[in-house]
């Protein structure tokens, strides 16, 4: 039973980084209806922009710098993301839904590139944390896994509270819900859409940072397959719905660690995390958590 | 004092044109209802006051401001508000949240005091639950404020999307068949709201089919038909109007019944 629990947390750690990512690209389907395939990287720059500042303040003590880390990476992935949006996704605005998911592959394709011409190897993320192991009970979890679970825990919190409670979380779930609607009560929609893929940007770039102090290492395609793994994430849990993104990220998480540890290859992992989205969608097409959806345009 | 005037105002959609230049004006305080014929363009021209259509020709002034070409969420700023044919709710949020979101347009919080959660932050929230649900009480909807919006029976839907328009505190709210669906008992109760939200200084403009309602309530009655403004005038100059009764009677063969006589 001890590896099993120690598989769970395993498991658990790297799906509250799935579901980091996933809250990116359903916060932005739920407004556009858009699949934003640039998202995984944003993952990217953050990592790389957490790579950054930590190696420029690595003479301060790991707090400060694995703060400062976060707190530049989210912001250069919001800026990012945001310019992002004005450029390649607003002007498609009125157009046919395909326009702007083509849009978004070429963005994406633009971002590696750019990372590609200038650092085309594997580069080695700063090590901050000391080794230290702790036992709760049987359970022995590292530093790094209480960091991760505990700023996601942190983050995705802080996100519910942020659209549940706040007027401008208020706006995005009326936005999400009748866009149109919304404009006509006078909610300045193109500021909210800019704002939700601020927000989704910080998670994703927060999710990039946590991802590579877990790996140690970073590389500009590095966010292909978490990526991809956040996206069947958000599916699974019923894409557009915020709750379900989390619940997808760590059952997706949960379900790879168990794969590598109890398969008889440790290869089989992604195939039992996809055969469990295929048995999802066959049972329930709409996702975990997902409503009736309507074709809202 | 005029509130809102059009002039030459046009539309076109592919070669059908849906408003053809529409002369138009409401005066501060007053009720007016717009009716015609299904096809008249009745919703297109609320459609063009709100910025949902860019008009092809013609301007919309509004408090001495030119407002076409706007986009919506500034002309709701503005003061100008509606409400929907078809109930437009954010089913999936609380009756409460619904009136919240109207509030939007005029209160400040930005993301970063959302953040940081200043006090000023805190207060503000307050003052749109508060206001909010003072717009509840108005329409009497107080006591469903938590429920979810889309298990509303339909006429308490109706009234709460008046109540989010009235939470943007517009000076003119455009009701788009406000009684439609409803039972005469209903329809009363609908027109004794609308003559409360006159009283509170707010300027009415509403599309409406039940004439026993347009009658009642309106000062002044403007008539489309096929894009045009054929007649405008007190009701009972638009009763007695030729060119009305020939729109209502003469092409719409299967509904005579629509005439102007009150009727439930």
């Amino acid at each position: 039973m001890h590896s099993f629990t120690e598989q769970l947390l395993n498991g658990l750690t790297l799906g509250s980084i799935y579901a980091l990512v996933a809250l990116g690209y359903t916060l932005v389907y739920g407004i556009l209806l858009m699949i934003n395939f640039a998202h995984s990287e944003i993952f990217m720059l953050g990592a790389f922009a957490g790579c950054g500042t930590l190696v420029a303040l690595s003479a301060l003590p790991w707090p400060l710098s694995v703060g400062a880390a976060f707190l530049m990476g989210m912001l250069a992935c919001a800026l990012v993301a945001v310019a992002m949006e004005k450029v390649a996704y607003a002007p498609l605005r009125r157009a046919p839904r395909l326009a702007p998911l083509i849009s978004a592959i070429g963005v994406s394709i633009v971002l590696q590139n750019s990372v590609f011409l200038w650092r085309n190897d594997f580069l080695a993320f700063p090590t901050v944390f000391p080794p230290t192991q702790i036992n709760i009970g049987p359970v022995t979890l590292s530093l790094i896994q209480i960091v991760i679970l505990g700023s996601s825990l942190v983050l995705m919190g802080g996100l519910w509270l942020f659209i549940t409670f706040t007027r401008l979380g208020q706006a995005m779930r009326a936005c999400s819900q009748d866009r149109e609607a919304a404009e006509l009560v006078g909610i300045p929609v193109n500021r909210i859409i800019s704002l939700t893929f601020f927000i989704g940007a910080m998670l994703g770039g927060a999710a990039g940072i946590l991802y590579s102090l877990y790996y140690g290492s970073i590389k500009y395609n590095m966010g292909f397959l978490p990526g991809m793994k956040a996206f069947t994430a958000a599916v699974l849990g019923g894409i557009g719905n915020v709750p379900g993104a989390m619940a997808g990220g760590l059952l997706l998480g949960v379900s790879e660690a168990m794969g590598a540890a109890f398969l008889p290859e440790a290869e089989w992992k992604d195939v039992l995390a996809f055969a469990i989205l295929i048995l999802v969608l066959i049972l329930r097409p709409r996702g975990l958590f997902g409503e009736r959806t309507s074709e809202k345009i | 004092m005029i509130l809102l005037k059009t002039s030459g105002l046009s539309k076109t959609f592919g070669g059908l044109k849906a408003l053809s230049d529409i002369d138009f004006s409401i005066s501060s305080g007053e009720i007016a209802s717009l009716i015609g014929p299904n096809g008249a363009g009745k919703t297109t021209f609320f459609n063009l006051l709100t910025g949902v259509y860019k008009p092809d020709a013609g301007e919309i002034d509004f408090c001495g401001e030119r407002i076409d070409g706007r986009p919506p969420y500034w002309i709701t700023k503005r003061g100008l508000a509606r409400t929907f044919q078809n109930i437009r709710l954010f089913n999936n949020m609380t009756v409460l949240e619904n009136v919240m979101v109207g509030r939007h347009c005029r209160t400040r919080s930005e993301l970063f005091t959302a953040l940081l959660r200043t006090p000023g932050f805190f207060r503000e929230e307050k003052e749109i639950a508060e206001s909010a649900m003072e717009r509840l009480r108005f329409v009497g909807l107080l006591d469903d404020g938590n429920e979810l919006a889309k298990n509303l029976p339909y006429g308490a839907q109706r009234k709460l999307e008046i109540a989010r328009a009235l939470a943007t505190e517009p000076k003119l709210l455009l009701l788009d068949e406000p009684s439609a669906g409803m039972n005469h008992a209903e329809s009363l109760e609908m027109a004794q709201l609308i003559q409360r939200i006159s009283k509170e200084g707010i300027t009415i403009l509403l599309i409406e089919h039940r004439m026993s309602l347009v009658m009642k309530i309106s000062q002044n009655v403007h008539v489309l038909d096929h894009g045009f403004k054929i007649a405008e005038g007190t009701p009972d100059h638009i009763q007695n109007h030729p060119k009305v009764i020939e729109a209502y009677l003469g092409s719409t063969q299967e509904t005579p019944e629509i005439t102007i006589d009150a009727r439930g």
